[in-house]
């Protein structure tokens, strides 16, 4: 079909989807893909430099890095889809409600969102995470509560120009709830361009929790999450580089293989529309 | 976040009179988003589950004179009078006193901000100088090495974790090379250049220091590198893009047409146009940069305020967080509202004859 | 658009490719043995002026001493602050009545005082000040000036205030003459007037001058200089650095070799401090990781001298809440813990394990009649006793932001505890967090991993502040909440108790019952480690003032 051609003339995606499956894979195994366990402590094997029993080394507890890296794998994506559906959802939410209604209610809401956006995310993430007290959950409820206002500024735009079709229209003239005509209506036509450009921010989201994690405020010790992995190879960076370096290459190469993808699902998406 | 999302605020049609509402309008939405900041930060900072009573009484403080503290900081009022009194307090700009450093934290600021304006400014100044020639030339030459290498910075700029990216700069350039400092902004025992602006290096040049302004140069270095990769990749990206699609336009070929050289179809009709995107994009980047600036001063000791703030939440200073991230949504804000009056300026429907 | 996207993944993998090489090619040159660094003089041969511009060549104290500490201090008065941050400027800017001496075995010398007379009751000391002291602005160190130091720190009610509560009334006999009385014979008055933190004598005019809205002083003495110490305070640029000028006319006199300014720079990042003190950027370092330590002894131009400290690290139990409430249980935790490990592997090798409940080396240091190990069926055997055969009950451990030593004790603990059935809960808290939840026993954490230090040479000082019942938090440090009325009488006693074999009995009881009944869990006491460039001389520990002291005015650089 036109999507299957397209993919193959698009090395990129492939490239992408390779690194989207293995992360999915990983995050499925879990614990099961990782040669040793990620929690067991031995401090007489550690600071070990990167050799055939260890091919990324140890840290400062004597952990296995790369047990940590592929156990990380699963945080980092259950970090991604929790922090991507609570925001999606909420901007679909807040950006519906207020294109559909319009006037007042529009108003009021976009300039709720322009508060938000008035800040830098990572600043206000940092500020909630420290008001809420560290630890991945608040860290991923703190980003979702920063990322929200720009879908729901995007879907709102599409609200407002899916509104005037005729057959929102014709629904609200035979007397059909508003409730349901966002919902059956609205909605489905509003949610392309919300996906794709959640797909494009989910790279973003990682490192952002990442970073948050690296000053502290995210997980917490000994969670394997690799920003937090790299907060704490920062100590023995001179000696032992490989603590830090492997989660970070980790953090790159699927952030690469994120941004990869969306752009691709976005050639493909807007290509089919156009 | 690709082609920047900010629908609120553009006209729908252009008219010499409509600058002077749309301008008014803007400051009216700035004043409104100021105070929507502010009652932001104010429920945030209390919400924390610590009391800020005991906080800024110390662990050995009695229950007592917690108490005591509690009502001098009018801290048991209720929450509409204590928020009207920190309103009171901001536009005396009073942020309230840092538990760490022991005085306000407006002076905590004054002091720390002027570094992390250089760090963002020298990094925007590198991303503009590296970013926007890369993107011209990679569109104009497209699919040359040169578009290849630019794009793969793209790639690999938005994707790595700026912090861990400081840290191989550190380990590489440091100890490795020992061609740049380690961090912080001048040489030990150096004493910085008379403040004006705050800015060393400006301050150097300014008072004719040579040796503080080459020492600040140099130690401002790595830092401005390591945080101008991520907006560089954006910068270069969007100017490309944009490049590219004017170079399609049809007064575009029609120069063409008219037989003008190709530099001069570049240089004089395309990019004016093309640049627009990019300069919506800076006020967007500064917000980048300044979130950035947050991992990486720690990195370099760097003491602006991102490395000020970090060590605030270690210790729960939240009069000290607060008032940072007042002060940079509101910086952020104000250089918004600049640029997109700029954008608005440089619309081609009225610059283009 | 499509040909675009292929180009991307050549540029991509190539970039992924440049960057694994760029890393292989830092490896090997990161090895555990760095590469010597070339010698002080040159340092940084590209970068004309990352260390200090070429000074004549009047000698090198003319060169500023550059000193890393971790922390900068919140505040410099000597009767507020009460932490190690504040040691490196409290020990040369103010001087005490009397001076602590000696890496070992303290003993206490002449300070402001020449002379002292304790009264045979032991409530009356008299001191006689040395006639030619001097505060940095030329105004003598007389009676009055000690009564209103005093009297200041009484009345401010801060720092480490409750060493001095003993304090009755001070009274200016004469210009020289000091006299102190006493509420009760406290015995170890003289040493506790050595301790960094709170005895120091201030200038009366100048605070008094400065004095704002009832303060005292405060706002003005946190960062301004009021003392007569061989050092004055100079400008201090917040989170930068703090410069210490060296009086030329302190009143003790100078040798020949001294050093003019020091520049104290506080640098979170033990890499960091490692990395100037290898270039040569710093010349004296402390607080570093214990890696960190070893790698710069290793480096040439670097020693790193490693001395006994009177501090211990300690594991708090919250003694009010289930099931710590049962010395069987927390004696079983004594027993679960890897001591050695604790040592060899976090601390690589730098520390002691402890026999007792204070820090060996330290008077007021005790011996009980058996020592904790590692015991994991001993400590099995107690929890069945304790009716929890299989453990099966959770536990908290809070380690506080930044003690990284003690994230990794915890994590270290926790697979042993996973042995005995029980479920570590390994939380991380910023100290702010702690204060709070630590004014209350039902707040308090169950367990909680934290250090102590000695204000003085005297080990019964910790003893009274950590185990008397009248010393619970949040005023006092008893943070184990512990009670036993038995423990109570033998230290109210002791420490009034003038003589010397009664007092070792008292306290040798003390210690046995609080051993036992162990409202902790001793870990070990740590070393102190001082990183110094080569040519650094005349540093030497001082044990009564555990850490970050410096002698500054005995040392020099040749």
């Amino acid at each position: 079909m036109k999507l299957r051609a397209l993919i193959r003339r698009q090395p990129t995606a492939i490239f992408s989807l390779c690194v989207v499956v293995t992360l999915l894979v990983l995050a499925v195994l879990g614990s099961r893909a990782a040669p040793y366990d990620p929690l067991a402590v031995d401090l007489r094997q550690k600071l070990q430099a990167p050799s055939a029993a260890h091919p990324f080394g140890t840290d400062d507890m004597g952990r296995d890095v790369l047990s940590r890296v592929i156990v990380g794998t699963r945080l980092s994506v259950q970090t991604i889809l929790v922090i991507m559906v609570s925001s999606v959802a909420l901007g679909l939410l807040v950006g519906t409600i207020a294109g559909y209604f319009g006037s007042y209610m529009d108003e009021g809401l976009m300039r709720v969102t322009d508060i938000f956006l008035a800040f830098p995310g990572l600043i206000l993430a940092l500020a909630i995470v420290a008001a809420l007290g560290p630890s991945l959950l608040n860290a991923m409820l703190a980003i979702s509560l920063v990322w929200w206002p720009w879908y729901a500024r995007m879907v709102r735009g599409q609200v407002l120009s899916v509104k005037e079709n005729q057959y929102v229209e014709a629904a609200r003239s035979i007397g059909a709830r508003h409730a349901r005509v966002m919902l059956r209506h609205i909605l489905p036509n509003c949610m392309m361009p919300v996906i794709v450009q959640a797909s494009m921010d989910m790279g973003a989201v990682l490192v952002t929790t990442a970073g948050l994690s690296f000053i502290g405020l995210g997980a917490q010790a000994p969670t394997p999450e690799w920003g937090a992995m790299i907060g704490i190879g920062r100590r023995y960076l001179l000696d032992a580089w490989w603590i830090s370096t492997f989660p970070g290459l980790a953090i790159f190469i699927t952030v690469m293989g994120l941004n990869l993808l969306g752009d691709a699902l976005q050639d493909v998406l807007w290509s089919r529309t156009k | 976040m690709d082609d920047a999302v900010r629908v609120s605020g553009a006209p729908s049609t252009w008219q010499a009179a409509t600058m002077r509402t749309y301008l008014l309008r803007r400051l009216g939405l700035l004043v409104f988003v100021l105070i929507g900041v502010s009652l932001l930060t104010f429920t945030i900072s209390h919400v924390v589950p610590a009391d800020p009573a005991r906080l800024a009484a110390g662990p050995r403080a009695t229950a007592k004179q917690v108490q005591a503290l509690r009502q001098k900081l009018g801290l048991d009022r209720p929450l509409p009078e204590q928020y009207v009194n920190y309103v009171a307090g901001l536009l005396r700009l009073d942020f309230g006193y840092s538990l760490t450093s022991r005085r306000p934290v407006a002076e905590d600021l004054r002091e720390y901000f002027p570094a992390t304006i250089e760090l963002a400014l020298a990094a925007m100044l590198i991303s503009l100088v590296v970013g926007i020639p890369l993107g011209v030339l990679s569109a104009v030459h497209r699919d040359t090495f040169l578009d290849h290498v630019s794009r793969a910075v793209c790639i690999a700029g938005v994707a790595l974790p700026l912090f861990w990216l400081a840290m191989l700069f550190q380990l590489v350039f440091y100890r490795r090379l020992g061609i740049f400092p380690s961090g912080m902004r001048i040489a030990t025992g150096m004493t910085p250049p008379p403040t004006v602006t705050g800015l060393y290096t400006v301050d150097g040049l300014l008072a004719g220091d040579w040796p503080a302004l080459v020492s600040s140069l140099w130690h401002l270095a790595m830092p401005a590198m390591v945080l101008a990769f991520a907006s560089l990749a954006w910068i270069t990206r969007i100017t490309r893009t944009s490049v590219l699609e004017t170079l399609r336009q049809d007064y575009v070929r029609t120069a063409r047409g008219k037989g003008l050289a190709e530099r001069s179809v570049v240089y004089r009709h395309v990019l004016r146009n093309a640049l627009i995107p990019t300069v919506t994009l800076i006020g967007l980047q500064m917000g980048a940069l300044l979130a950035g600036t947050f991992l990486v001063e720690i990195i370099f000791s760097w003491p602006g305020i991102g490395f000020y703030t970090v060590n605030a939440v270690m210790a729960l200073d939240f009069n000290a967080i607060m008032g940072t991230t007042l002060l940079v949504a509101v910086v952020y804000t104000v250089i918004n509202l600049v640029v997109d009056v700029i954008y608005v300026a440089l619309d081609p429907r009225i610059s283009y004859s | 658009m499509k040909a675009q996207t292929q180009r991307n993944l050549t540029s991509a993998l190539a970039l992924v490719l440049l960057a694994s090489l760029l890393l292989t090619a830092c490896a090997p040159a990161v090895a555990p043995a760095p590469a010597a660094p070339a010698p002080e003089a040159t340092a940084v041969p590209a970068a004309p002026a990352t260390s200090v511009p070429a000074q004549p060549a009047a000698g090198a104290d003319k060169k500023p001493l550059v000193v890393l500490i971790p922390t900068e201090p919140n505040t410099l008065d000597p009767a507020v602050n009460y932490d190690y941050n504040g040691a490196p400027f409290l020990g040369v800017v103010y001087e005490t009545l009397v001076r602590a001496v000696g890496e070992k075995d303290p003993e206490l010398v002449p300070g402001l005082a020449e002379s002292w007379e304790k009264s045979p009751d032991g409530l009356v000391y008299t001191f006689k000040l040395k006639p030619g002291a001097k505060f940095h602005d030329g105004s003598p160190v007389n009676a009055e000036a000690v009564k209103f130091s005093f009297e200041r720190l009484l009345k401010l009610g801060m720092g480490a205030v409750a060493n001095f509560s003993d304090i009755d009334k001070i009274e200016a006999v004469d210009d020289t003459t000091v006299r102190f009385t006493l509420k009760v014979p406290f015995t170890q008055f003289l040493p506790a007037l050595s301790s960094l933190w709170g005895p120091a004598i201030v200038n009366p005019a100048l605070v008094k001058a400065h004095e704002k809205d009832g303060d005292l002083g405060q706002a003005w003495l946190a960062e301004n200089d009021a003392g007569s110490g061989p050092y004055k305070l100079g400008k201090w640029d917040r989170s930068q650095q703090i410069t210490l000028e060296r009086d030329p006319n302190y009143w003790g006199g100078w040798g020949d070799k001294y050093i003019d300014t020091i520049i104290v720079r506080p640098i979170g990042e033990s890499t960091t401090m490692r990395l100037m003190l290898e270039k040569g950027d710093a010349d004296v370092a402390i607080g570093l990781t214990p890696e960190d330590a070893d790698a710069l002894a290793k480096t040439p131009g670097v020693t790193v001298p490693e001395y006994l400290a009177g501090s211990i690290v300690e594991m708090r139990l919250n003694t009010t809440k289930k099931p710590l409430d049962d010395p069987k249980v927390r004696q079983a935790l004594n027993y679960s813990f890897d001591y050695e490990q604790g040592v060899e592997g976090v601390m690589s090798g730098h520390a002691k394990p402890m026999d007792s409940i204070m820090a060996s080396g330290m008077p007021g240091h005790y011996q009980p009649s058996f020592t904790y190990k590692k015991d994991l069926d001993k400590a099995k055997q107690l929890l069945a006793e304790a009716g929890y055969p299989d453990g099966g009950f959770p536990l908290d451990y809070v380690w506080i932001s930044g003690l990284e030593r003690d994230r990794r004790l915890g994590e270290m603990w926790q697979a042993d505890l996973k042995k005995l059935g029980i479920d570590l809960n390994i939380r991380e808290m910023p100290i702010a967090t702690w204060w709070e939840a630590q004014a209350s026993p039902e707040t308090a954490p169950q367990t909680f991993m934290g250090g102590w230090g000695n204000d003085y040479a005297d080990a019964t000082q910790q003893v009274w502040a950590m185990y008397y019942s009248g010393n619970w938090p949040p005023a006092g440090s008893n943070y184990y909440f512990y009670k036993n009325e038995k423990v109570d009488k033998l230290l109210e006693a002791a420490r009034i108790e003038q003589d010397q074999a009664k007092k070792d009995q008292l306290y040798q009881e003390a210690t046995e019952i609080i051993y036992t009944e162990a409202p902790e869990v001793w870990v070990m006491q740590p070393n102190e480690r001082v990183a110094l460039r080569d040519n650094v001389k005349g540093y030497a520990y001082n044990f009564s003032y555990t850490f970050n002291y410096f002698p500054f005015e005995k040392m020099y650089r040749e």
